[in-house]
């Protein structure tokens, strides 16, 4: 077996700072999913999918960082790579699709629920501070400055170097893609009008310039950026200068081909509505055409 | 635990599982005391038949504080390929230039299963001061030792001072929300006004849409 493939299948590690906040977010939107789904079954809010959704962006922020995946980041940079392409290009939207905000909030015991709901719902200085800064232009600013930010050189092996700091660009990276993805998904609350499919569209494509330019450079970079990988034994068959190219590769190919495909997505999503939309308003226009006796016939039907 | 199941609901018993798979996967999962790399004092060293890698941290080091040594021990075949070695005695010697004659000798343990041939040890520095540390490790191929200093800075100073002083800011901000809450309520009472419609009694967080 490859000693990469190896140590991937190897145990995972025990991480309290990752676990607990799982454990009681995961928690909180059970109990609520239960909550809701025992006032109905047919409901939108707490639906199966959404939960499936939900639980398999929590496992993929389990994958990242308590899986072998992490300890192997600090080896190569390709699977550094991996990790932050799980946090931010899997985990958030996932995380987003699973309706966290109102399913969540049914977990909270009632007085909890009920100041979540009137910091956010009413008209406090929490939710005039949350509208301000989740403007899509800043969530878009945010994410892409923090993204592109951490691929400093600097800060990129500072980062392998010292624990802590480590730990802030992982929480920095979840955190500003949360952001990010929040207008593309339209997820609760919402905060500002929701954006239209060709924005989202727009929101998401502008996203792959810089992240396809940052990508390249790093791939194509004649010496290795990040001097951390060279002072750490190459046990996996790979030179440091081998894993740059192929961990920029990752970066530029997976995030693009992730934000094209969500861009096809929302197209096939409004190309659909707009079917919808046009067949109603073509059935809708066939009634107004009938005749009077037509629609006199008609009606005695439904009398019948 | 049956008896516990008829006594609680339905979602305290899936919490209770949800708390018990979590305990489970954390009592299944490998405990790692660091993961982050540290910074590198010996880069591929030839050592005997090895090559050895060590990085330490805190960076600096500091008397009375934990430091940690992470080493790793490799060999290189004919080919070129790197091989960690998994089953080598890691000694680390921490000698101070203070007290030459009095050796703090400790052995490195695995860091965990999956970092196959990565050794670590913490321990608490006695004193600051320049320190030579030597790295010996030893295997079925032979022995191998590379050494390297360290300059630990002295103690840093308590930080109960600190502490006390987080503690006062965050009471004189506890008692300016607390009375700014009894002035608005005093305010209310005066004038006669109801609590508005969003905090009286009960009201669903959000409507379900169906």
């Amino acid at each position: 077996m490859h000693p990469l493939l190896r140590a991937l299948l190897g145990p995972w590690e025990l991480r309290w700072e990752v676990l607990l906040p799982l454990a009681l977010f995961g928690s909180l939107y059970a109990i609520g999913w239960m909550r809701l789904r025992r006032q109905s079954k047919t409901q939108k809010v707490a639906s199966r999918w959404r939960l499936a959704m939900y639980y398999l962006g929590l496992g993929s922020i389990a994958l990242a960082l308590m899986s072998p995946i992490d300890w192997l980041g600090t080896q190569l940079l390709t699977m550094h790579m991996v990790q932050h392409k799980i946090l931010v290009m899997v985990a958030a939207p996932l995380i987003w699709l699973g309706n966290p905000y109102p399913v969540a909030l049914w977990g909270l015991p009632f007085f909890a629920r009920r100041l979540v709901t009137t910091g956010i719902a009413g008209a406090t200085w929490l939710r005039a501070g949350l509208k301000a800064i989740t403007q899509p232009a800043i969530c878009w600013l945010v994410f892409t400055f923090t993204y592109l930010a951490w691929h400093d050189a600097v800060l990129y092996d500072l980062a392998l170097r010292i624990e802590w700091v480590h730990n802030l660009e992982h929480l920095t990276f979840f955190l500003t893609a949360m952001l990010f993805w929040w207008p593309v998904v339209n997820g609760a609350p919402r905060l500002h009008k929701s954006m239209p499919y060709w924005g989202r569209i727009l929101f998401v494509l502008a996203f792959v310039p810089p992240n396809a330019i940052a990508g390249f450079a790093i791939a194509n970079s004649p010496e290795v950026i990040y001097t951390h990988y060279t002072t750490v034994p190459r046990l996996f068959g790979m030179s440091a200068f081998e894993d740059q190219m192929i961990g920029g590769a990752v970066m530029w190919v997976w995030s693009s081909e992730m934000m094209i495909d969500v861009a096809i997505i929302m197209l096939g999503v409004m190309s659909l509505k707009e079917r919808k939309r046009k067949q109603k308003q073509a059935e809708a226009s066939r009634a107004a055409q009938k005749t009077p006796s037509e629609q006199r016939i008609g009606q005695v039907e439904v009398a019948r | 635990m049956r008896c516990l199941d008829r006594s609680l609901g339905r979602v305290q018993r899936i919490t209770l599982q949800l708390v018990t798979l979590c305990l489970a996967i954390a009592t299944a999962a490998s405990p790692v005391s660091a993961h982050g790399g540290g910074t590198p004092q010996i880069v591929d060293a030839p050592a005997g038949p090895y090559r050895l890698f060590a990085w330490t941290s805190p960076d600096p080091w500091r008397a009375e504080e934990l430091v940690h040594v992470t080493v790793a021990v490799t060999r290189v075949d004919a080919t070129g390929q790197v091989f960690p070695i998994t089953d080598a005695q890691v000694a680390i010697r921490l000698i101070s230039e203070a007290q030459p004659d009095q050796a703090l000798t400790f052995f490195a343990q695995p860091v965990s299963a999956v970092a196959t041939g990565f050794y670590e040890f913490d321990h608490k520095l006695p004193g600051d001061g320049l320190w030579h540390i030597e790295i010996e490790a030893r295997g079925v191929e032979g022995v191998g030792v590379v050494a390297f200093t360290m300059v630990a800075e002295p103690a840093a100073p308590t930080r109960w001072l600190f502490w006390a002083g987080g503690a006062f800011v965050a009471a004189i901000g506890a008692l300016i929300v607390l009375q700014a809450a009894r002035q608005r309520a005093l305010r209310r009472e005066q004038t006669g006004q109801k609590q508005p419609v969003g905090r009286q009694g009960a009201r669903p967080a959000f409507r379900i849409e169906r």
